[in-house]
């Protein structure tokens, strides 16, 4: 290599190598494009165009029927934990083979005390591999979940099993409308709209969204009405980005100003036709940090010192950790990320939720799939 | 947007390649890079009437299946693909791209379009949908992880 050669010159001319050292290969093109391809032009491939919007017809309604059935079952196991219902919120999450398998809310008092590792057996699923998440709902909870993150490092079963734990969305408000747990702080929502909402009701909503001074600009997703309620933004595909005109599903808003977040949301929830809005954190600034085993307190950690902290990897019999620090002292975190090496089994992923959700620090597990970069994004 | 079926096999002809080229630096896998851009081309062509900037919602189709293809993929194989250290020699220079796709996905996509497409930073916001100011730090930690690894 040059030793005048920058690093910035020589990734492009590497990659530039690397691209034109392989051979696009045409005919591997999906057969069913060449078909839409085709369609149209003949009359009797336009039968056959319908023939396909048939099909494709079908299959959409038999899928949104099974995502309905799985939503309900979660439904049925949400009234588990409403019997609590209180101040402390829990969520689990479960994928299976990369699709909701089941939502479960729990509601719990966190003055109980422990939560029993019965019930928590209760709500549990068993097909779940992927992420767990876990969110404190106050600084001091989010202190105690550190200890208890550090307890993981002896606990090796917990600490091997366990793939990821990824942080969620706060998306509560105070009776009297101000944000609770920095919610004010965020800058951008995301908002469904109730599959029920009449054309009227989407009218009126996207006449209050055009015309709202705090929405810079909004993006609207065609979903289904199940993925509304997942604490995981990115799974709504923004290639179903549509733009024109409010769609049955969900949008997600970018805010003037991040303080504009709450009572945009209260605004928004006022509407009829809005199912539910949540603040988004995967958003703009990407705060991933891995520890090391000496960083002796996450209170250290500081816009400045994440650049030098990054990527120094903080190993725990085969998990390494991955946190991201609270908004918007960052004092401390108010999720913690594990991600375990790859192998972890299912069956291991779920008992490692369980436990964690048994513990008394813990208000809330997600458990899905992917990687924690793509969801320990906080809004700046 | 015309919607003529000429328009679209020239969009194809024009976009295939490249972005082809562009997922398989992104995700190192040609295979699964045939197969994103080909979905992502079925999403074009079904709403070709209706998209605006065909150009740029094929980038975030094609974005968003690499995402989503690396969420799917075990992460052993791209781990083990990169050569360890010990390995690494004058004859054996290191392989940047390997490194990449060690590297967060949007930090990769911002280093993957800024130093191969050349894409401005305002345009990579648009694809990765942030802020422009978002892109400098991406690239910025980007490299320097790839500084970190090369040292």
């Amino acid at each position: 290599m040059n030793p005048q050669e920058t690093l910035e010159d020589r990734l492009s001319e590497h990659l530039e190598q690397r691209a034109s050292s392989i051979e696009v290969d045409r005919t591997r093109v999906d057969p069913r494009l060449v078909s839409f391809d085709r369609l149209g032009t003949t009359p009797v491939q336009s039968d056959r165009r319908w023939v396909f919007v048939a099909a494709c017809s079908v299959l959409i309604l038999v899928g949104a029927a099974g995502l309905w059935a799985i939503r309900g079952r979660g439904d049925r196991d949400a009234a588990v934990g409403t019997e609590d219902a209180d101040t402390g919120k829990m969520s689990v999450l479960v994928y299976t083979d990369h699709k909701v398998a089941r939502f479960v809310e729990i509601w719990v008092d966190p003055a109980f005390g422990p939560y029993d590792p019965s019930a928590a057996m209760s709500w549990q699923t068993s097909s779940g591999e992927g992420v767990v998440c876990l969110e404190a709902d106050s600084q001091e909870q989010a202190q105690h979940l550190r200890s208890v993150v550090d307890q993981l490092g002896g606990v090796p079963r917990w600490a091997t099993n366990l793939r990821t734990i990824q942080g969620g969305c706060q998306h509560e408000w105070e009776a009297d409308g101000s944000p609770k747990f920095g919610v004010g702080e965020m800058g951008e929502l995301q908002v469904s709209v109730a599959p029920s909402a009449t054309a009227e009701e989407l009218a009126r909503i996207d006449e209050w969204i055009s015309h709202s001074p705090s929405v810079e600009s909004a993006i609207y997703f065609e979903v289904a009405p199940s993925f509304q309620s997942l604490h995981e933004p990115l799974q709504m595909d923004p290639s179903w980005v549509v733009g024109d005109s409010v769609r049955r599903g969900a949008f997600h808003l970018t805010l003037r100003g991040p303080s504009e977040a709450a009572p945009v949301a209260i605004a928004l929830e006022s509407l009829s036709g809005v199912e539910s809005v949540f603040v988004n954190l995967e958003a703009e600034f990407s705060f991933e940090v891995v520890l090391t085993a000496e960083a002796s307190s996450y209170g250290q950690i500081t816009d400045d010192d994440l650049p030098d902290r990054t990527g120094v990897a903080w190993r725990v019999e085969g998990a390494r950790i991955v946190s991201g620090s609270s908004w918007p002292d960052r004092s401390l975190p108010d999720e913690v990320c594990l991600e375990a090496l790859p192998g972890v089994s299912p069956e291991d992923a779920d008992q490692m939720a369980e436990a964690i959700a048994a513990m008394r620090e813990v208000a809330s597990v997600t458990q899905a799939d992917g990687p924690c970069e793509s969801t320990m994004e906080i809004t700046r | 947007m015309g919607v003529g079926s000429g328009d679209f096999d020239e969009f194809f002809e024009a976009e295939y390649g490249p972005q082809t080229r562009r997922a398989y630096l992104l995700i190192g896998d040609l295979d699964a890079a045939h197969d994103v851009v080909a979905g992502a081309m079925e999403r074009v062509y079904g709403r070709w009437a209706q998209v605006r900037d065909p150009g740029s919602y094929l980038n975030r189709c094609v974005l968003n299946g690499c995402r989503d293809w690396g969420r799917r993929r075990s992460r052993v194989v791209a781990v083990s693909s990169v050569p360890d250290a010990a390995t690494r020699s004058e004859d054996l220079p290191v392989d940047l791209a390997l490194i990449l796709l060690e590297l967060p996905f949007r930090q990769r996509a911002a280093l993957v379009m800024r130093f191969y497409g050349g894409f401005s930073e305002r345009r990579i916001a648009d694809e990765l949908g942030c802020r422009p100011g978002t892109v400098g730090p991406l690239i910025s930690r980007g490299l320097k992880r790839l500084r970190k690894e090369i040292s």
